[in-house]
């Protein structure tokens, strides 16, 4: 459970600080999209109740996918356009904030890749039971296959 | 020989999948129920045997109610196939073994298919075939329509199933039920299945009464109303009794499908997560697609400045085809790249979620969720969404859903927001087709509650749909989708489009090829200016938008013809807001014109759309001219 908490703040803090980034860099609409991924994460830590674990496990899946597909996104703009050297033109070059994108994706990667390791596994119902709490400890660490 | 082959299931449970499999074709298949609404038939040869597959609108039930599922059920009951493969799912099987004993209860060869047996692998789901070939006494086979697993098999087995004589065994109905049928079987006339007609006349199907030529006194259709709950309880129990002798879960608590929904359904997060989404979309195609756009018209232009203009020959091929059809052409990277993303959204899962979250406000304005879903098909095409909107059971609600569909902003319309986000609004082009697409959808949903106002008056059923799970998208799957949408726009490019850039260059010729002011064109443009003058317009743009009643596309060729190149077109902010805003929903295209025509069989309708179209975007566009003009 502290994994998870840790993971969800950390990710709130540098996705709302790549948002911030990117607005004071002029990309307001972007900037605002991923304030909004960022919110997810933040929603996760909102969670109360007898599900609140398998509801953050949920938030932290796909507010990490979500910011996988922002930087996925500015990459593969960029990638596109190196093309426009072919016609003589700039290539549309990654910026600072880019590259913050780009570096809060990595605890994004892992966050995504834990999860997803531990829902597929078919033994996932010795980690999370009907109530949202763990089975095999009491509110311990984050569930992992080992 | 010839064996027909059936293939029923519940919606999106993998049929056309499996069809495109068992017969080599490329069906469009996608993510989400209803995306078959007419039969689809294709040929193969299997060991000296013409395998003849006929692939069917899904259905719940032989019971049916919406246009689409009365195909299958009139497909199975008046005209039935050699075998029937009846598609479950093998993840969730509840509702396709249903249909499975009802088609048994039709007495035709069922062969019983589950499919996704590799998603059921993958959460755990053991399956003992043998079980429940005990039980319903059909052959069952272990497909993926996915990896091809057990394909070959299905194929051994439907001709095996074809050579067998006998039948699978009926399930017996509680005591008062039975008596009831057999009580009916000795009424009933007529060639089908005696006990499956007496089923379905005490479920109350008017279908089979009206067929049969029978009716039923009160007192017997009171009666019958307690048998029918009977009959569907005896069903899913003895479902229940097969599953739990079958099927072998790990209990999972929360799957990846349930934690994606809890986040992307959510009351606060949900519309704005669907909103970035569609933005992000919208940039990338821009951003990915611009430097090819710049490539195709490079060629365009070398082409045309190669003919050159001498003569009238000259003329016509430079500028009514390669100006007007490049002019088109050169979109095409943008149009293929949207698909492309719209095909990974679909394929992913995602698209029915959106149907969930707009369900409470479509409700407002009479319409459902699942209508919003047949809509959105008409991003595509319009001539789709009309003709899927079949799958609707209420006629109120289809016929709503067919009036409305020309103001989703069709793929023939993109090209013509490109050019006009191009020139007059270079720097914003992502914020201005959101902004169109949002309006897009505002549109429709108003003129939705205003058609249930003034036309059809009525409430609307409440949206029931089978949310289908989350996948990881398969490239071939998304490729096919935008090529089989995106084919439909070059096909219309080769013919139609072609053949009016044609005929816009033969107005702007004549009769005097050195100035195109006084050419015919410029007249019909000048005869229509006093009527768009309040919008900005001038004759160029009049002119283009009449061609492009034919097809919406053939706006951006004439332009390119009135010009003399896209490069020269000049629109200001404002004209650009204006004429934005009036393509978007001026006049359906002839196509569409033609399919709203045949599905609601009669002219009224289709008058209806044009002037009703035609009303709502000269008002809409008059008001952003004139907001355009104070703001701007």
């Amino acid at each position: 459970m502290r994994f998870l908490q840790v993971m969800l703040l950390l990710l709130t803090l540098f996705s709302s600080v790549v948002g911030l980034s990117y607005i004071l860099e002029g990309e307001f609409v972007f900037g605002l999209i991923v304030l909004l991924f960022s919110a997810v994460f933040a929603f996760g830590l909102l969670e109360r109740g007898g599900a609140s674990f398998s509801f953050r496990v949920a938030h932290l899946y796909v507010g990490s996918i979500l910011l996988l597909l922002a930087s996925g996104y500015r990459l593969l703009s960029f990638a596109a356009s190196l093309l426009n050297l072919l016609t003589g033109e700039e290539p549309s070059w990654l910026g600072l904030s880019d590259s913050l994108l780009i570096l809060v994706s990595l605890p994004a990667l892992f966050g995504f890749w834990t999860v997803r390791r531990a829902l597929r596994s078919d033994t996932e119902s010795r980690f999370v039971r009907r109530d949202g709490r763990m089975a095999n400890s009491e509110e311990g660490d984050f569930p992992t296959n080992g | 020989m010839v064996i027909t082959v059936g293939i029923v299931g519940n919606p999106n449970v993998g049929k056309t999948s499996l069809f495109n499999r068992l017969v080599g074709a490329r069906q469009h298949v996608a993510n989400w129920p209803g995306v078959t609404v007419t039969r689809i038939e294709g040929t193969t040869t299997y060991k000296n045997h013409t395998l003849h597959f006929v692939d069917l609108p899904g259905t719940y039930s032989l019971f049916a109610t919406s246009i689409d599922e009365k195909v299958t059920r009139d497909f199975l009951l008046l005209t039935p196939p050699n075998v029937v493969l009846v598609i479950v799912d093998s993840v969730a099987p509840e509702q396709g073994l249903y249909l499975l004993l009802e088609t048994v209860e039709l007495g035709l060869n069922v062969v019983a298919v589950f499919n996704a047996i590799d998603e059921a692998r993958r959460l755990g789901i053991t399956i003992n075939r043998e079980a429940i070939e005990t039980f319903l006494g059909v052959p069952v086979v272990l497909t993926s329509a996915v990896t091809g697993e057990g394909i070959p098999e299905l194929l051994d087995t439907v001709v095996a199933a074809f050579k067998t004589a006998e039948r699978p065994k009926m399930m017996a109905y509680p005591e008062p039920v039975e008596k009831a049928i057999k009580a009916l079987e000795k009424r009933l006339t007529g060639n089908f299945d005696k006990r499956f007609a007496a089923i379905k006349v005490i479920e109350g199907d008017t279908f089979i009464l009206q067929l049969l030529g029978t009716s039923l006194a009160e007192g017997e259709m009171s009666e019958f109303k307690e048998l029918a709950v009977e009959i569907s309880r005896t069903k899913y129990d003895y479902i229940m009794e097969v599953l739990a002798a079958s099927y072998g879960r790990v209990d999972k608590v929360l799957t990846i499908t349930e934690a994606i929904d809890h986040v992307l359904t959510h009351r606060y997060l949900g519309i704005p997560i669907f909103l970035a989404l569609l933005y992000l979309a919208f940039n990338f195609t821009f951003k990915v697609s611009e430097p090819f756009v710049a490539l195709v018209e490079t060629v365009f232009t070398g082409l045309s400045e190669l003919v050159g203009e001498s003569g009238i020959l000259s003329s016509m091929l430079s500028r009514g085809v390669i100006d007007g059809l490049g002019s088109v052409l050169t979109f095409v990277p943008s149009i293929f790249t949207l698909f492309f993303v719209l095909g990974l959204m679909e394929d992913t899962g995602y698209l029915p979620r959106i149907a969930f979250l707009m369900d409470k406000l479509m409700y407002r304005l009479r319409l459902t969720g699942r209508a919003l879903m047949i809509l959105l098909l008409g991003f595509g095409c319009n001539v789709s969404s009309v003709m899927a909107a079949r799958a609707l059971p209420d006629e109120r609600e289809r016929i709503t859903t067919v009036l409305v569909s020309p103001f989703i902003s069709c793929s023939a319309r993109l090209p013509v927001y490109l050019m006009i986000a191009s020139v007059a609004f270079p720097n914003h082009k992502a914020e201005v087709f959101f902004l169109v697409y949002a309006l897009s959808v505002a549109l429709t949903a108003l003129s939705a509650r205003f058609v249930n106002k003034a036309l059809l008056k009525g409430e609307s059923v409440p949206l029931v749909i089978e949310l289908p799970r989350y996948r990881v998208p398969k490239f071939s799957t998304i490729l096919n989708y935008m090529w089989n949408r995106g084919k439909h726009f070059l096909i219309k490019a080769g013919t139609i489009i072609l053949l009016t850039s044609v005929v816009v260059w033969a107005f702007t010729y004549f009769p005097n090829p050195e100035d195109i002011q006084t050419s015919f064109a410029a007249k019909l443009g000048r005869s229509l200016e006093f009527l768009f003058k309040p919008l900005g317009f001038d004759w160029r743009t009049i002119t283009a938008l009449i061609f492009g009643g034919v097809a919406k596309e053939v706006v951006v060729s004439s332009f390119a013809q009135l010009y003399g190149s896209l490069e020269n077109v000049q629109l200001d902010p404002r004209t650009g807001l204006t004429l934005l805003v009036f393509v978007l929903g001026y006049v359906p295209c002839l196509a569409t014109l033609a399919v709203i025509r045949s599905e609601t069989n009669g002219w009224r309708y289709v008058v209806f759309s044009v002037v009703y179209s035609l009303v709502v975007s000269y008002a809409l566009a008059y008001v952003v001219s004139i907001l355009a003009k104070a703001f701007v």
